[in-house]
Formats: C-alpha cells, structure tokens, sequence
C-alpha cells in the first residue's frame, strides 16, 4: 500500500498525463460520453483525478507561490465549488457533445479543480474544508434528487431512466463524501486526544531520557 | 490576505459570466429550454429538404410557404408506442378542434395545417404513413404525413431544428417531441411543449391572422 502511494506520489505526473490523454483521445471520450452515468459518474471525477495527478508535478517552489494566492485553500476551494456548480447544470452535458468549445472548456475546467483540490485541500484546514463540503455536498445531492424525481429528460442526449438512475447515485456519492470525510475527522480528533496509547507524551519521554 | 481576496472574487466573476452565458441568463437550465427559448427570440427558416408522403412530394419550406398558412409539425416515428401516441392524440384533438371551428370562407385550405414527420424513413414509406394517418383517422386536408427522402435531409432538418433522436435501447427510438410551430415563409417561430396543445392552438390561429408580408413576430 505505502510502495504504492510512493510510486503515485513520485510518478504522479506521468500518470497524470497518460490519463489525461487517454480521456481525451476519441475512442474512450466518446465511449464514456455516449451515457449519461459515464459521463457524469465516471468521466467527470476521473477529468478531477487527473488534475490531482498533474499538480503532483508542480514544483515546491511553484507551489510555494501559488500558496500566496491561496491562503487557507480558500481561492481553490472557492473555485472548485464553482467549477462543480457549473458541472451540475444538466445543458452543459448535452452542449459538451456538440460544440467542441465547449466541450475543451469543460476538460479544461475540471482539470484545474481537481489540481486546486490538491493544492488546497491540507492547507485549507477542518474549517474551510467543512465549509466547502457544506457548499458543494448538499448543491449535488438536491442536483440528484432533481434529476431523479424530474418528470421529463433534463438531457435531450440521454434517456430518462438512465437520468434517474444517476440522479440516485449524485445523491448518494455527495452522502458517501460527506460521511468519509466527518469520519476521518472524527478519528483524528479522537486520535490527537489519546496520545498515550501509542507512545508516552513528550514532557514524559524527555523526563525518562534523562533518567 | 488581499491576493486571495481578489483571485477568489476573480474566479467567483468568471463563473458568473460563465453561468450566465450556459443558462442564457438563468432562464434556461436543459438544452431543450434553450432550444425553446432561442426559436422563440429568432426564427429558425426551415431548410431545403425534399419530403415524401400520401400526396405529398415536395421540399420543405415550399411546401409550409402558402399566404396566411401556418402549420404545427411534430416529429414521430410510427413504429412508437410511447411518445408519439401522445403526439398522435394530441393531433387528433387539434384536428377535431380545427374542424368545428367556424371558417369565413369554407372553399378555401384550411389556414392552420398539421403536418407529421417522420425521422425514421428507411421503414415509413408513403404506404406505411398512409396506413399510420388512416389509424388515426387524419383527414388529409388538414393533416398531413411525409418523410425526408435521403439520410441526408433528415440529418439536414434534424440539426436546424434541432431535434435529437437517440435509441431507446428496446429497438425504438426517444427523441425530444414538441409541437413546431412555422410559419407561412416556412420558418420555425415557436415551440411549445406537447401538453401545451390549446396555447400552440391559439397562437398558430393568431399567426395566421397576421399574415402581412413585413409581419414581425407577435409574442415573444
């Protein structure tokens, strides 16, 4: 598990670019945009990985400038909530398919959200990250409860039970996140509480050194 | 602090205009709004395409052009079973409709037109969509049945009018039906969704008293 996160972390770049251009090439992007669940369940977070992947080969200092435009994550997190709202509007699907501007802006614009995710998201703290899920998490759950429940196509592209049927998983991802990410902050609040489990405290370790 | 202020103000401008631009002012949220909402702000002339049908072989806009005709088109296939029978009922009320309606001069066309068109011609020969109209009782002065002749005046009349037909994955097709209405100079004025039938009514009836040749677009 540990080699793996080293081999992604070190080569994260590389990945990232040989992701970018399988998704971009045409047998796959038409593939995964000819249903409306690839697209928006499958494309789209792997368009947001991608750009996790590609910020991996900014530089420290690169990333140390960025950082003084983005204090607390707040401008990156800002613009993927953005960046996300925008994704959720169910023309751009539809316009994505036909006008290749479009179609580049969209690529284009989730790309940069997921590298302003991976900028942004240790800088940004509980406060701000609980802020930007609070934002973004209840915006796409009632976006799938409207695709879900809406009498007719919000697509012209794709069909109505494939619609409703992603309109369920919207809601439930956004539930899934929200629950993984309390949770983690559950367990390291938790964690920093009980110290002593895992190794004595520091004023005690500093005192039996001495001894 | 300030940089971040300003970037995030940026980014928060930027995804305004962008919002503003994809939802044509917040009006519109689905492509089949904009669709709606662009015909109705400009008119969308009918192309060049050559139809086939009982009685009918003609192109198109010449066809739609006749002095103070207006023609409400629907789009169908006839092997459907779902939308279209929505589409052919609705018809059929319009029809019956249209036919108790007083008219001044009983000789003359009748001024509002139905027309049916088929997107799937490879199966609905001018036998198949006589049979189909006969089904549905359609008196063929007042409606009428055809299909494009070539793949290529279906994609032709598909793309400017926008209509989307996509299959249904059980062997059918589901496209994105609506009454269109056009004009007597054959240009597409307005769409109105299929359970509007009495506002389409109404409005084609209005179009086709206003049928000056320098007439403008009356509703929005």
């Amino acid at each position: 598990m540990s080699a793996l996160k080293c081999a992604l972390d070190r080569y994260s770049a590389v990945f990232g670019v040989a992701a970018l251009i399988a998704l971009v090439t045409q047998p796959l992007r038409h593939s995964l945009e000819s249903q409306m669940s690839m697209h928006m369940l499958v494309q789209f977070p792997a368009l947001i990985s991608t750009g996790m992947l590609l910020a991996g080969a900014l530089s420290t200092k690169a990333r140390e400038q960025l950082a003084q435009w983005n204090a607390h994550g707040i401008a990156g997190l800002t613009f993927a909530a953005l960046v996300l709202a925008l994704a959720m509007i169910p023309r751009l699907l539809d316009l994505a398919l036909v006008d290749a501007s479009v179609e580049i802006v969209k690529f284009v614009a989730l790309l940069l959200c997921g590298l302003a995710l991976r900028v942004s998201w240790r800088n940004a703290g509980v406060i701000v990250q609980g802020f930007f899920l609070g934002n973004v998490l209840p915006m796409m759950a009632i976006a799938g409860s409207l695709y879900e429940t809406a009498p007719a196509r919000v697509c012209n592209a794709y069909r109505l039970d494939e619609q409703q049927w992603v309109g369920q998983c919207l809601t439930i991802v956004a539930g899934c996140i929200a629950a993984a990410w309390l949770a983690r902050v559950f367990w390291n609040m938790t964690d920093k509480q009980r110290p002593t489990a895992a190794q004595p405290p520091a004023s005690l370790r500093v005192m039996t050194r001495r001894e | 602090m300030w940089r971040t202020a300003s970037i995030t103000v940026l980014a928060a401008l930027v995804a305004y205009t962008a919002s503003a631009w994809l939802t044509m002012d917040f009006n519109v949220w689905t492509a089949e709004g904009a669709r709606r909402l662009s015909v109705a702000r400009a008119e969308v002339p009918a192309p060049g395409v050559a139809l086939r049908g009982p009685g009918i072989d003609a192109t198109l806009p010449a066809l739609l052009k006749r002095k103070g005709q207006v023609t409400i088109v629907d789009f169908v296939y006839t092997r459907c079973t779902t939308v279209c029978l929505a589409l052919g009922s609705t018809f059929q009320q319009m029809q019956s409709t249209l036919a108790a309606l007083p008219r001044p001069d009983s000789a003359a066309a009748p001024r509002v037109q139905l027309l049916s068109i088929s997107f799937d011609p490879a199966h609905d020969t001018p036998a198949v969509l006589a049979a189909y109209a006969k089904g549905l009782n359609a008196d063929p002065a007042r409606w009428r049945f055809a299909a494009p002749i070539d793949a290529e005046g279906l994609a032709n009349l598909l793309g400017s009018f926008e209509v989307v037909v996509i299959p249904d994955g059980m062997g059918g097709f589901e496209h994105n039906a609506a009454l269109l209405v056009v004009d007597d100079r054959g240009r597409l004025v307005h769409i109105f969704d299929y359970a509007e039938m009495e506002a389409a009514l109404a409005y084609a009836q209005y179009l086709s008293t206003q049928s000056v040749p320098t007439s403008q677009k009356a509703a929005g």
